[in-house]
């Protein structure tokens, strides 16, 4: 049966601690300027990423291969650019419209935003590690093999 | 106005913003990817001062061996003046990931000690965390421009050959 003394969630199992933290004035600030920082990190990356697909115009323009090149510029450097930028634009939008109005909604968001962001880069370090180290591997199993010219 | 301010400040919360169970996972969650990013750029700044330390050196006694012992007193004498410049560069670095796993660790100790002191001091990093990570990409803005208006000027100063 329900007990009512209990809060709404406590038959939920493990569940995050910090029952008791608060968005006191200085939190509320640290925000705000977190906000700020992180919309101007957003324009920069959108900055590049204008900077990207005017470059992959040039090189669709030049060359045989050069339109799909281009694409693929397009598709892989833009694609890489568009989404820190764009959850860090959230994270801001959502974190500073909630310290104005007071709404809740929106800095659930904001922070969820903000954990997309850093889920996201941290799988594109791991991806690029991985990468580095599946070449380096490539390269030393190439060299090794004795792969010259003129031996059987 | 102030009124309200006033409200809010004796009385955080109970009228104000709530820390909900969503916020709290995402919290956790951005801490640990927070601490994995602070690890790496650690790893990568221990390899950057060995680098420079390592192949500094060799750049110079590779240069003296070929036989322009002239760039070689070139690059090893402009070294010092270089690796002390890369230290205060990576050191830099390191105080800015420092601001990095003060958060993810303020995070960490706030959802588990339910520590008030903890959370206002995350949030309190992470400001200093983007503060100083912008102020640095606004200096190397401002030298790119700098350098580029003053080769453009270089370059438009020389007769065309």
């Amino acid at each position: 049966m329900e007990d009512t003394n209990q809060p709404l969630d406590a038959d939920l199992g493990s569940r995050p601690g910090g029952q008791n933290l608060r968005f006191t004035e200085p939190v509320r600030s640290d925000l705000l300027e977190t906000s700020k920082w992180a919309m101007f990190f957003a324009v920069l990356i959108f900055i590049a990423l204008g900077f990207v697909l005017i470059g992959s115009l040039f090189v669709m323009a030049a060359g045989s291969s050069g339109a799909i090149v281009g694409i693929l510029m397009v598709i892989i450097y833009g694609g890489l650019m568009f989404f820190p930028g764009w959850y860090y634009y959230k994270f801001s939008t959502s974190t500073r419209q909630a310290l104005e109005h007071d709404n809740n909604m929106s800095l659930e968001e904001g922070f969820a935003n903000l954990k997309h962001f850093y889920r996201f880069i941290g799988i594109l370090i791991i991806v690029v590690i991985g990468l580095y180290v599946l070449f380096a591997v490539a390269g030393i199993a190439f060299l090794s093999s004795g792969n010259f010219p003129g031996q059987d | 106005m102030e009124i309200l301010d006033n409200q809010f400040a004796q009385e955080p919360g109970a009228d104000g913003l709530q820390v909900t169970r969503n916020m709290k996972v995402n919290w956790l969650s951005t801490a640990k990817w927070a601490m994995f990013l602070t690890v790496i750029t650690f790893i990568y700044l221990g390899f950057a001062v060995l680098a420079m330390f390592v192949v500094m050196p060799m750049m110079g006694t590779a240069l003296a061996m070929s036989g322009q012992s002239e760039l070689a007193g070139m690059i090893e004498s402009a070294g010092a003046a270089f690796i002390i410049f890369a230290l205060a560069v990576l050191g830099v670095m390191f105080m800015i990931n420092l601001f990095h796993l003060r958060f993810s660790n303020g995070i960490q100790r706030a959802m588990q000690y339910d520590s008030q002191e903890a959370f206002e001091s995350a949030w309190r990093n992470l400001r200093n965390y983007f503060r100083w990570n912008g102020i640095i990409t606004i200096a190397i803005i401002a030298i790119y421009v700098i350098a580029l208006i003053f080769l453009g000027s270089m370059a438009a100063s020389r007769p065309d050959f």
